[in-house]
């Protein structure tokens, strides 16, 4: 098989280049150490419960709510600290100024007349009308990680109670004052399992902004694409397998990543499951692609590094990698948005059970897939093995 | 097959104002060795990289193997063989492994082994690529042009940047490809590596091809036995009276160097000797030679191969 030869070719060259060596396959676990000795202290759940505050009114409707609320808020292992209080304007006033000096993490306001839009709802419900269904209002504090987080375990209590009857009905949960979804889980979360999809979509990242990119770059800066252009091999066939090469390479630094969260940090993740299969892939092809587009895009290596660099940081800070990114600012957040990374990692943590994306599934892919579309139209439209 | 493996007709390649290629046209016959002789820029390199395929050619004809063609294409890839005028290879990758992976590459190849042994390899196959020297390694891409066993030979400066030794053993390996029967189109900007290895001279300047013929016809045709090459400040005066005599004076600023065409050596020395006297110049060295390739160029363009 003439593809295959000639990958084991462009592997053999690269594991014996001992920089390239050290930076794409000892780096990333020597960064899995480093990170796994500073982190998971800071990661580790102390107190998480938080202080709720539920604006109640009178009505059955809102008393069942009431009694869920309170049961929740009993025993050792409460999820938060419930206030409850009637709901006036006043009231709502006096704890929306708790929350901004973050006395409260998040307020719940059954609104005035609920009771009445839920009978009314379920009146029209039965006449065959489609209603608008009742609101609940929840307060959170926007860039408040505590806030973020208690506003969606909240969501997701909601959501799951047995609350047949608002279930049925469709009630609906407005969240106000507030930018951004976190869901985070009160005694489940392990650092670990959180950073080791961080640290597999980093090697992938690596190796195709380095070791395809600035490869790519090289070898045709030093004519041998150009050399290797005057023979009858086909552009295709090149490229097909060159991505082979850098596969072998994957492969070799996601088991050894793979190893060391399983064995030595005792992961839960299975590496084999369809979805760590799936985005895992997804994230080759997204990345790979942006490997190919900056080996598009410049001409020569220092080009190419200064462009990696512009990339590298904002793309591998700013992808939630290695901490969450929900809460940060505008002025960066829009690197965050069109960021593929962040995609891929909130899918993957998501899909792993590990941390409620804040993106909807059809986000996490279409937006990789974009990247790829875009990176390999331009690939194909300015990548050439040689200068005409 | 016909007598001509490649004929080139009025090939044109502009980049904007620059007139990389204007209008070259050549033939090359089989089993001989073609070289495009001139300076740096002269055009030479983007000529044989529109006949590799590297390169579009904007007009023009090309002839290949008795077909014409647009653009080299992967069906005459398979009979021909490159060596770039700067060829880097993959440094970890050993001498034997970056044979076989070319030889990969082509349907029709030549064993790894018997190419080591035609360009005197046979020990260094497990050696790195970085750790060649820069007469092994254009060895080696002269041998990975040969690892498809081509018909035709594309080497552009094959020899620059070796030492003598070095280069004495890849114009040895070039005789001897020319022997097997290979067709050698060579591009140099040295004089006398066309004049050793050349049956067919192309003489290059400013994109155009301004003399050819084979190596001794392009200097006989220079009329004259012998040149006298004098270190000298000259002035005008000088260059006038000598110019008078019919010695052609051709003045290097530069180098101070003045170079006469003669066929009586004796009476230009004696003029020279006088008009230098005259004009208290002081002759610093002489240099008595036979006319070269070098020469044909300077004598058609004014200019030497080696200034630009």
């Amino acid at each position: 098989m003439q593809i295959i030869r000639l990958a084991n070719y462009f592997f053999k060259s690269l594991v014996r280049e001992k920089l390239d060596l050290f930076w794409l396959i000892i780096f990333p676990v020597i960064l899995f150490v480093i990170l796994m000795l500073i982190f998971p202290s800071i990661y580790e759940p102390k107190d998480v419960t938080f202080n709720l505050t539920l604006l109640s009114q009178k009505g059955t409707f809102a008393e069942i709510i009431e009694r869920v609320f309170k049961e929740l808020s009993k025993g050792e292992n409460r999820i938060f600290r419930l206030s409850l209080v009637q709901n006036s304007e006043e009231n709502l006033k006096r704890e929306l100024e708790k929350l901004k000096a973050r006395k409260v993490n998040l307020i719940v306001e059954i609104p005035e007349g609920f009771d009445a839009q839920m009978l009314n709802f379920f009146m029209l419900k039965g006449l065959g009308v489609s209603p608008s269904p009742p609101v609940i209002n929840v307060y959170s504090l926007k860039y408040d990680t505590s806030s973020e987080s208690a506003y969606l375990i909240v969501k997701n209590i909601l959501e799951k109670l047995e609350f047949e009857f608002i279930r049925k009905a469709g009630y609906q949960l407005r969240r106000i004052e507030s930018e951004t979804e976190i869901v985070g889980t009160k005694s489940t979360f392990s650092y670990i399992d959180f950073i080791y999809p961080g640290i597999v979509i980093f090697v992938i990242f690596m190796t195709g902004l380095f070791g395809i990119g600035m490869d790519l770059v090289w070898l045709k800066e030093t004519g041998i694409l150009k050399r290797i252009s005057v023979t009858v091999l086909p552009k295709s066939r090149f490229i097909i397998s060159y991505i082979i090469s850098k596969i072998y390479l994957i492969i070799i630094q996601v088991t050894l990543i793979t190893l060391m969260a399983k064995f030595v940090y005792k992961t839960t993740i299975d590496p084999l499951s369809l979805p760590f299969i799936g985005y895992t892939a997804l994230t080759v092809l997204c990345l790979s692609s942006l490997g190919f587009f900056l080996a598009s895009v410049s001409k020569t290596t220092g080009s190419a590094n200064a462009i990696s660099q512009i990339l590298n940081f904002p793309l591998q800070f700013l992808g939630g990698i290695y901490f969450p990114v929900t809460g940060v600012p505008w002025a960066i957040r829009w690197i965050v948005l069109i960021n593929p990374i962040t995609y891929l990692a909130s899918g993957i943590r998501d899909a792993l059970g590990i941390m409620k994306s804040p993106y909807p599934f059809y986000l996490t892919i279409t937006v990789p897939a974009l990247w790829i579309i875009f990176c390999l139209i331009f690939t194909i439209k300015r990548f050439r093995l040689e200068e005409t | 097959m016909a007598d001509f493996i490649l004929e080139v007709e009025n090939i044109k390649k502009y980049y904007g104002p620059v007139k990389a290629v204007d209008g070259v046209s050549f033939k090359v016959k089989q089993g001989s060795i073609f070289t495009l002789l001139g300076p740096n820029g002269a055009g030479k390199t983007t000529t044989i990289e529109i006949i590799e395929g590297l390169r579009i050619p904007d007009e023009g004809r090309i002839i290949f193997m008795g077909e014409e063609i647009t653009r080299v294409g992967n069906k005459q890839k398979e009979y021909i063989g490159v060596s770039l005028q700067e060829t880097n290879l993959i440094p970890y990758l050993t001498v034997r492994e970056t044979l076989d992976m070319f030889k990969t590459i082509f349907p029709r190849s030549l064993d790894v082994d018997e190419v080591l042994r035609m360009v005197s390899l046979e020990d260094k196959g497990n050696t790195y690529i970085k750790n060649l020297s820069g007469g092994q390694k254009q060895r080696l891409v002269i041998g990975l042009a040969m690892i498809n066993d081509p018909l035709i030979l594309f080497l552009d400066e094959p020899t620059t940047g070796l030492d003598p030794q070095a280069r004495r053993n890849t114009w040895d390996l070039l005789l001897d490809l020319k022997r097997k029967g290979k067709t050698i189109i060579l591009t140099t900007h040295y004089m006398e590596e066309a004049e050793f290895l050349s049956d067919w001279v192309c003489i290059m300047d400013r994109g155009k091809i301004i003399k050819e013929g084979d190596p001794q016809s392009l200097i006989r045709d220079l009329e004259k036995e012998s040149l006298i090459e004098v270190e000298l400040e000259a002035n005008s005066v000088m260059i006038e009276r000598l110019s008078s005599a019919g010695l052609e004076p051709v003045y290097d600023k530069k180098h101070k160097r003045l170079l006469l065409k003669t066929n009586d050596i004796l009476a230009t020395i004696e003029l020279l000797l006088r008009l230098s006297k005259e004009s208290s110049l002081q002759i610093k060295d002489v240099v008595i030679r036979q006319p070269n390739l070098e020469d044909v160029f300077l004598s058609l363009t004014g200019r030497s191969l080696r200034e630009e």
